[in-house]
């Protein structure tokens, strides 16, 4: 028996890595899944689950006779790509006939084409429709967009997403020079979606200082007019560090009314850059889960 | 960085004008984490004849990777000072494809660390992208000139040359003598490193960033299986103290049960006083079989403190809070940074005790 995952909704969604839900009670079943426009480049610093694969994760399902709610976490089953088999073996993690719930991060850097559940008979898998409890729009450049994680359940939107049961937007683009890319987003479509908190990173290492002056300022006003919150953050190396000048005098003269700065440059203080980067340019997973970290005090505190 | 197709081959887009190679491995004693000492040539091996061949008995998965990664650079240092200030590294892989569970400038990557005393800075990383497995890349030495370069953890290095300025000076860079006797490493493919995010971020090789001291990694992907073989070439090693993580390659509970005391009980009788750490599964997902690992464990590190050995035990998922299993290993089991700094930083503090 089969179960197609990758609906219109989804599809058309504004998430990136896609995210599929489902709920079952087998003790094993098959992803069939394919992926396309496999974006080709130098990426040593990319798991090849984040560029071209899935993520598989699973949680103790609401109905589960378990109600504690560490049971509701959500817990990293495996990671796969096409030319691996796909079969998920849960015995170990959940009882016979015990109905949990799967998620799976599709790529970053390729689109999934299909992807179907292919489960034994007499048991039974079914989309998840929920409501989340939030709308997040994630907007940045290569560190937002996942640039440096192994797999897309690193990135720190993916994480945010999980652990606020929240639905997020990506407004992210693997460019340095990203501010442009937002900036022309917004010029471009006659944006209608609204979000409780939206999540911007002002500003990148490498991005060129003159986008930052002509755009900054327009791109937070338009994330402030389609969100409630507005989260705004950068993390920038030592030698970089001039650029907040720039970006403090840009906040300065925006009303600050429900605007949240952060400034999240400690991911390249001596004590975490080894653990958090690849250099001043690339987070890895680990500084991922330090702006998830930050960000989750934030929105815990709003 | 610049692809090969014949290491021997002229580069084209780095200047190698004034720049002389020698061949790294008529040099072994730069290389800092092997067990072959007196060779005039480097050997990464450290798995004896004996210890290959009777992997076979663990299936064609622990065979796999044993053929693959019984020369891998896994916890080797190439630590030196030099004058030169520009080096140039032409590099011949075993290796051309990545693995799944890891970025390339982790399993493949070369991690270069400036020395101000005792002192580690990260300057640069750099692996080849898939597909390629002849590369050159130039690094700029600091001003001191003093390097420690964390070599691969899971690639075979088979040829490895250096470029250097003509009469420049090449001296190995020793440990401190009272951090020469390496703590010893016995694991499986977490042990190995992955999956740090660079190679010098594997915990063994934090380890030796933090103490400033010299390792030794004899873990394979699969592999650590807890074998005589294996106990016998722990017991030849001269070492500062030994960390052992031999759980969740083992097959099952019961095979499990049969061998870890055994293997603890083999390596300690050749190694009365070190000090021993065991260490419990790195088991993040509810797995429910680990639990049970975890209590075998536990009893060999009681009968042990029971017997007045010098023993210490590390509860790797006690290290953690539940809600952020999902957030410091990529997937149920292999670390990133964070997780792997974490451990460290506990075996450091009961190694140092």
């Amino acid at each position: 028996m089969t179960l197609n995952l990758l609906t219109e909704d989804i599809k058309l969604n504004m998430a990136n890595p896609k995210v599929f839900k489902f709920k079952t009670n087998a003790q094993r079943f098959k992803i069939n899944f394919k992926v396309t426009d496999i974006i080709r480049g130098n990426y040593p610093h990319v798991g090849i689950p984040a560029h071209e694969g899935i993520m598989v994760l699973y949680r103790k399902s609401v109905n589960s006779p378990q109600k504690d709610l560490k049971e509701r976490t959500w817990y990293n089953v495996e990671a796969y790509t096409e030319r691996y088999d796909t079969t998920v073996f849960m015995h170990h993690l959940v009882k016979p006939g015990e109905e949990y719930e799967v998620m799976i991060y599709g790529p970053i850097l390729s689109k999934i084409s299909q992807l179907e559940i292919e489960h034994p008979e007499g048991t039974f898998a079914e989309e998840i429709k929920e409501s989340p409890k939030s709308k997040i729009l994630v907007a940045g450049g290569t560190m937002s967009f996942g640039i440096g994680c192994t797999t897309s359940a690193m990135l720190f939107s993916s994480i945010l997403s999980r652990k606020f049961n929240a639905s997020v937007d990506h407004l992210t683009f693997n460019n340095s020079n990203y501010l442009t890319d937002i900036n022309n987003y917004y010029k471009e479509n006659n944006e209608k979606n609204e979000y409780d908190i939206g999540i911007l990173e002002l500003d990148y290492s490498n991005q060129k200082d003159e986008l930052v002056d002509t755009y900054l300022k327009n791109v937070i006003t338009m994330m402030k007019s389609h969100c409630k919150k507005l989260i705004c953050w950068y993390s920038l190396p030592p030698y970089r560090s001039y650029k907040k000048n720039k970006i403090n005098t840009i906040l300065n003269e925006i009303p600050s009314e429900n605007i949240i700065f952060q400034d999240i440059s400690y991911l390249f203080d001596k004590e975490n850059v080894d653990i958090c980067s690849y250099s001043g340019n690339f987070i890895n997973d680990s500084g991922n889960m330090l702006i998830y970290k930050k960000l989750e005090e934030i929105i815990r505190s709003l | 960085m610049e692809y090969l197709t014949d290491i021997n081959n002229s580069l084209k887009s780095i200047n190698e004008e004034n720049v002389e190679y020698i061949d790294l491995f008529d040099y072994p004693e730069l290389f800092y984490g092997t067990t072959n000492f007196t060779t005039t040539r480097l050997n990464l091996c450290k798995f004896p004849k004996e210890a290959q061949e009777e992997i076979k008995d663990y299936g064609a998965g622990a065979v796999s990777e044993m053929k693959n990664l019984n020369s891998s650079a896994c916890g080797v240092r190439l630590r030196f000072f030099t004058d030169s200030k520009k080096l140039i590294f032409k590099v011949k892989f075993k290796r051309r494809w990545g693995y799944l569970k890891m970025v390339n400038w982790g399993g493949f990557g070369f991690d270069v660390y400036g020395l101000n005393n005792e002192e580690y800075i990260h300057r640069t990383v750099f692996a080849p992208n898939n597909g390629h497995n002849i590369f050159a890349e130039t690094i700029l030495p600091p001003e001191n000139g003093q390097l420690c370069i964390f070599l691969p953890n899971y690639n075979t290095i088979e040829e490895l040359y250096m470029g250097i300025e003509p009469g420049s000076t090449i001296k190995s860079l020793n440990y401190p003598p009272d951090k020469r006797l390496p703590v010893l490493f016995y694991g499986n493919s977490v042990t190995q490193g992955a999956a740090a995010s660079h190679s010098g971020n594997s915990f063994p090789n934090i380890v030796s960033k933090i103490l400033n001291r010299d390792i030794l990694n004899i873990s394979c992907s699969a592999c650590c299986r807890g074998t005589d073989t294996m106990a016998e070439l722990m017991g030849k090693i001269n070492c500062h103290s030994i960390i052992i993580d031999y759980t969740r390659n083992a097959y099952s509970t019961q095979i499990f049960k049969d061998t870890h005391e055994k293997f603890y009980k083999k390596v300690r009788s050749l190694h009365p006083d070190k000090k021993i750490v065991l260490m419990t599964s790195q088991s993040f997902n509810h797995w429910r079989d680990y639990d049970e690992f975890d209590e075998i464990v536990a009893q060999t590190y009681k009968n042990s403190i029971d017997r007045g050995e010098n023993t210490e035990i590390i509860n790797q998922k006690q290290l953690f809070n539940d809600e952020d299993y999902d957030i410091i290993a990529i997937d149920s089991t292999h670390y990133t940074d964070y997780g792997m700094h974490k451990i460290a930083k506990k075996i450091c503090e009961l190694i140092e005790k």
